[in-house]
């Protein structure tokens, strides 16, 4: 019910108005973003604070423009939840012409370096003097927003050739960022496409039908890549590539072949993970251990395992535990919502950001292969900060949104509609 | 009602959205297990993995034991020097240009932020001079600290510029391949992408190593004063008897020799090489030795404290080698807690020294003896006759250095005294003139002569011969033989006299009688031996040789020790009885080395007991008795006294061109000598030109020459044996006689006799 005034509302009601209410779940995403960012915040601290030698007072200054993003992120989600969620849709093309228009120009080689520094090889960021941005932050947002604009009114997605244009539109952002290159973030459009269309009410064999195509393709790929690595050949993944999926596959069949080389990175992420014991260690104690583990990325994409050092499996729980808190959050907002826009952008923007976690946290715990990719929330990196409370503002945007009286029945696909059951 | 999700979740996306959740809830559970299994199951492990690396391990260096001579005098020690490094910056000068830039950002340091490249650039450039003087005035400090020339210096320091550019060209190249292969597109990747300075950018590096104290003390003022500058310990291997100034006395030289050089009565010998055979030296790290002993034993995990690392010297052959355990000792080591500092100190541990049953003064004597700059071991004159017999080889000129070996051996103990090999080397040369030592085929300086290089045995075994034929009874002391001048009486082309071979008769003719045991072996009759060993028959004969050691090594520590052999003719020959005829006077399928000649004659000297041999003092003495029979000992004993005592020996009178004649063994009042000459055929040295077969030089033909002597107080045993082998010197006892007799001199002067 809504906060203020509800008495007054109800002895005028008005049916048609559209109501914002104060008490909805998109708190609890937000509560839990915020405490992920100062665990984040935190442990930034201890890996960079650690390497910096501790000499000096005060905080590193990395860990200051990570509480500066925080609050620039905390503003934005402010600033985004205000107006009506609705309005992205007769924006939703300009959005992700915009993004694919920057996504492109990160790509041109004649734009000079100044402007789009490559880095170890790779064009991803955008150098706006003081801060650079990475413009695919931004594009899973926008994909997210054109896909659930696409959805909403559609049930041809029931039929398999309906699943075609949502991948189309999947695969634009998808493809320029996989020239960037960076594989990782292209990967999490697929299940956060696949979890809009199982909220939409895609068939589920359907989706597991073309899952299965899907593993079995990825599996076809990395099992021929293995094949011709042995020969030293690399057809299609990148020997790097290779080796890291090897790393896990050594890693599972109970080989310590890596200490260094290809496994390296993983190796230590997950020493320093086994270390942090039950409940962690103290601050000093474990930015010694964090320093002298040469974790490469300790305070970016292996910040999980800093945080596990630090804080245990306690820690480790925790974090899980809050990113399930913000995705059941996430999907109760999406349940109360009874536009279908509305729901499938939560469900989208939850789902890519779950998606995220998994994997990051995987590659942290020795189950995926290392992809650079960062733990929403936690690690450093100011796009992705400011984007993921861009995504908690939308969440909440929907969130406070309750529907007018008169509403329509919430569209949604009804199984009696259809004679097949 | 049934109950299924559809009927208590009637909208199908709640029905979804649950899936959902319950799909993520199941991913966070694979994790949380996964975390817990890492954290919780293997916590332990990984914890004390983590740990491991707060910890640095540095392990200091070993000092080696010492090798010291029967006297306690040291052969060879760890002494303490200094490696002076300098940091790379400094080499480069680069660091003045930094350090410059440094003072005037902090001198304006207000202004600094406003000025443009130019104007900073300015006034780095005029604080620069100041510092590149500095470095000016450290190199020239260093030079005169270290008594280089400016020149030297110089190389020394493009030499590390040198070697560190090829290396880091060599890591640059290798990582601009791997970000190549990392990343799309390889146009984008260059090489300054991946230049980033190498550890051995920022390092110091040797500019003088192993200087001695005094050096590292001056070094030690610089580094208060100069930038860049290190000192570091570290060990280096000193040999204090390397090289021994010996004074030889000429006065019982052979007369021709006599005559000192004018103006000093005695001759002062500087002798380099002193014991190189015997003491060995010490070599860089192989991939061998740190397999051999490597910090962690692969299979037990036991950590060897002495383990080797890069830089770590090895000792290389003679007993820095055959000792390198023992002598090695244990590394210290300094653990260091990296997060709080701390340190933990393990001391090493020195190395065991190896004390030598050598006498250094006496081997240096030898040395000296059979320098050829003193004579005796060198052509002369009355070494040969003027004119060359018909088929006789051509005589060396006159002044040809000679080479062999010499042994001392103690004969109640069978400690080696002094083991000479002739050319000898000092561990510089080693260095600068390896090629020459190594591969000198006339001097063979590294073959140690004395213990690793087959000669065939000659007359001088003829002892041995005697006394196995007399104790197992294949001949009776009492009968005498006949000398025929040849052996088979139809062929006076074999086994021939030697006084036929030279003189056309024989000894029973010289002294119209048949020969007894004494007197045979005073004048080494051939004829009298062939017969013993025919006698005795083939086996028989290798199995007497093969008990008194031929055959077998003496275990003695050193390397390349040659067993000898015996018994094993030429490939394509049947060992017969002619091959016993000829091991009768020390000729056919039979070869040792001058120490195996000293055992032989220790052994009879003993009484038939046979002692091993020792070069080490600490080595268990290993003895085994023969049985032999006593008559034939006293018999073989008094034949060596006359062959050297009296007139008609074979090794006892020096004869000159002129005709005149004098003892080879001067008399010394209160010593007995007891000897034997020996030849032993020699295979031709020949210089071979690959390009052209046909073209060979012969360097070296003829025989060897031996000369055993056993000399001990008069009316008492023999004390001391002698054995003297030198290459290519010709029969009999001219040039090895002379020498021997001068070891007996040098037992004396050093107090043995």
């Amino acid at each position: 019910m809504s906060a203020r005034g509800g008495r007054a509302r109800k002895a005028r009601p008005v049916l048609h108005q559209r109501r914002t209410t104060l008490l909805h779940a998109g708190w609890v995403v937000l509560g839990c973003a915020a405490v992920l960012c100062v665990i984040g915040l935190h442990c930034i601290e201890l890996a960079r604070g650690g390497a910096a030698g501790g000499q000096g007072t005060g905080l590193a200054a990395t860990t200051m423009r990570q509480a500066a993003f925080g609050g620039l992120g905390l503003l934005a989600a402010l600033a985004v939840s205000l107006p009506h969620y609705r309005v992205l849709i007769p924006l939703r093309w300009l959005i992700l012409a915009g993004v694919v228009g920057l996504l492109v120009f990160v790509l041109v080689p004649v734009v000079p370096d100044s402007l789009v520094t490559p880095r170890n090889g790779a064009r991803r960021w955008i150098n706006l003097g003081p801060v650079d941005f990475q413009p695919s932050e931004l594009a899973k947002i926008a994909y997210v927003i054109a896909t659930a604009a696409y959805l909403r009114y559609r049930s041809n997605y029931r039929t398999l050739a309906g699943l075609i244009p949502p991948g189309i539109i999947a695969f634009v952002p998808m493809g320029l960022i996989l020239v960037e290159p960076d594989l990782g973030t292209a990967l999490l459009f697929i299940p956060a496409l696949v979890a809009m269309l199982v909220a939409a009410g895609a068939r589920l064999a359907h989706l597991i039908g073309a899952a299965s195509l899907g593993l079995v393709f990825a599996a076809g790929v990395i099992a021929v890549s293995l094949v011709f690595a042995q020969r030293g050949e690399y057809p299609v993944l990148r020997a790097y590539q290779v080796d890291r999926i090897r790393a896990v596959v050594d890693r599972a069949r109970g080989e310590q072949g890596h200490d260094e080389g290809r496994g390296f990175q993983g190796l230590q992420a997950m020493t320093l993970i086994g270390a942090g014991g039950v409940d962690g260690h103290p601050t000093a104690r474990s930015a010694a251990l964090v320093k002298y583990s040469s974790l490469p990325e300790g305070h970016n994409d292996m910040i999980f395992a800093v945080v596990v050092n630090r804080f245990g499996m306690v820690g480790a729980a925790g974090v899980i535990g809050l990113y399930l808190a913000m995705f059941g959050a996430s999907m109760l907002v999406a349940a109360a919502c009874k536009d279908p826009f509305g729901r499938l952008l939560v469900v989208g923007l939850a789902s890519m950001t779950f998606t995220q976690v998994v994997i990051n946290i995987g590659m942290n715990v020795g189950l995926l292969p290392i992809t650079g990719m960062t733990l929403p929330f936690v690690s450093y990196g100011g796009s992705s900060l400011v984007a993921g409370f861009i995504g908690v503002g939308l969440i909440c945007s929907v969130a406070m949104r309750r529907p007018p009286y008169l509403w329509r029945h919430s569209f949604e696909y009804d199984p009696r509609d259809d004679d097949e059951g | 009602m049934r109950l299924s999700p559809r009927t208590i979740i009637p909208s199908m996306f709640h029905r979804r959205l649950w899936l959902l959740f319950l799909g993520a809830g199941g991913a966070g559970a694979v994790l949380a297990g996964q975390s817990y299994r890492l954290t919780v199951a293997q916590g332990e492990r990984h914890l004390a993995a983590a740990e491991a690396r707060l910890v640095s391990e540095r392990w200091t260096p070993t000092q080696r034991g010492m090798i010291l001579d029967r006297k306690g005098r040291v052969l060879a020690r760890d002494e303490a020097s200094y490696d002076i490094r300098v940091r790379y910056r400094v080499i480069t000068e680069e660091w003045a240009y930094s350090e410059a830039a440094r003072r005037a950002r902090r001198e304006h340091r207000d202004a600094w932020p406003t000025l443009d490249r130019a104007q900073r650039d300015a006034l780095v450039q005029r604080l620069l001079p100041e510092h590149q003087a500095t470095l000016r005035a450290m190199w020239a400090d260093l030079a005169q600290a270290l008594g280089l020339s400016a020149e030297e210096l110089e190389q020394r320091k493009s030499a590390v510029r040198r070697d560190v550019a090829r290396m880091a060209m060599t890591v640059w190249d290798r990582w601009l391949e791997a970000r190549r292969e990392e990343v799309n597109r390889e146009q984008e990747v260059t090489l300054e992408d991946v230049q980033r300075p190498l550890r051995e950018h920022q390092e110091s590096h040797p500019i003088a190593q192993g200087v001695a104290e005094e050096v590292g003390h001056r070094v030690r003022r610089l580094v208060e004063k100069y930038p860049g500058l290190e000192i570091a310990p570290s060990g280096r291997r000193a040999y204090p008897f390397e090289t021994m100034e010996v004074e030889v006395d000429r006065a019982s030289f052979p007369s021709p020799l006599r005559a000192p050089p004018p103006g000093a009565p005695v001759q002062a010998v500087k002798v380099e090489g002193v014991a190189t055979h015997i003491i060995g030296w010490e070599r860089g790290l192989a991939a061998e030795d740190i397999a051999r002993r490597p910090r962690v034993d692969p299979k037990t995990g036991v950590v060897d404290r002495g383990h080797y690392q890069p830089r770590d010297r090895v000792g290389a052959r003679g007993i820095e080698g055959s000792h390198e355990d023992t002598l090695r000792g244990q590394r210290g080591r300094v653990t260091t807690h990296r997060d709080t500092g701390e340190e933990q100190v393990v001391e090493h541990v020195p190395g065991g020294d190896v004390r030598l049953t050598v006498d250094v003064a006496l081997q240096a004597r030898v040395q000296a003896l059979m320098d050829p700059s003193v004579g005796l071991a060198a052509v002369q004159p009355w070494h040969h006759p003027a004119v060359t017999p018909a088929g006789q080889p051509t005589p060396l000129a006159d002044g040809t250095p000679l080479f062999g070996a010499a042994v001392v051996l103690e004969i109640d103990s069978g400690e080696i005294l002094a083991m000479a090999s002739t050319p000898s080397f000092t561990r510089d040369r080693l260095q600068e003139d390896a090629e020459e030592i190594y591969s000198n085929p006339v001097e063979a300086a590294w073959v140690n002569k004395a213990l690793s290089k087959p000669y065939p045995p000659g007359s001088i075994i003829k002892p041995l011969v005697l006394v196995s034929a007399v104790s197992s009874g294949a001949h009776a002391l009492g009968s005498a033989v006949e000398c025929t001048g040849h052996f088979l009486p139809n062929r006076p082309d074999r086994f021939r006299c030697w006084v036929f071979k030279q003189f056309g008769t024989t000894h029973t003719g010289l002294l119209g009688r048949s020969l007894l045991a004494p007197e045979a072996l005073a004048v080494s009759c051939n004829i009298y031996f062939y017969t013993l060993a025919s006698r005795l028959g083939v086996e028989k004969v290798v199995e007497w040789y093969k008990a008194f050691g031929i055959g077998s090594g003496f275990g003695l520590g050193l390397d390349d020790e040659y067993r000898g052999v015996v018994g094993e003719p030429p490939p394509g020959e049947r060992l017969s009885q002619s091959h016993a005829i000829l091991m009768g006077i020390g000729q056919g399928p039979v070869a040792y080395t001058p120490l195996h000649a000293a055992d032989i004659y220790a052994t009879l000297a003993r009484g038939g007991l046979r002692l091993m041999p020792r070069v080490v003092k600490s080595a268990p003495p290993r003895a085994s008795d023969l049985h032999l029979d006593t008559g034939a000992l006293d018999a073989a004993l008094e034949g060596l006294r006359q062959s050297v005592q009296e007139d008609f020996g074979t090794g006892h009178t020096l004869r000159f061109p002129d005709g005149t004649r004098e003892p080879i063994f001067t008399d010394r009042p209160g010593l007995s000598v007891y000897g034997k000459t020996g030849t032993a055929e020699a295979p031709d040295i020949l210089d071979r030109d690959p390009s052209d077969p046909d073209a060979v030089r012969v360097l070296r033909e003829g025989d060897h020459s031996w000369f055993v002597v056993m000399v001990g107080k008069k009316g008492g045993p023999p004390r001391f044996v002698i054995s003297v082998v030198m290459e290519y010197a010709g029969s009999g006892g001219r040039v090895s006689g002379p020498i021997a007799n001068q070891i007996i001199g040098a037992l004396v002067a050093e107090g043995y006799l």
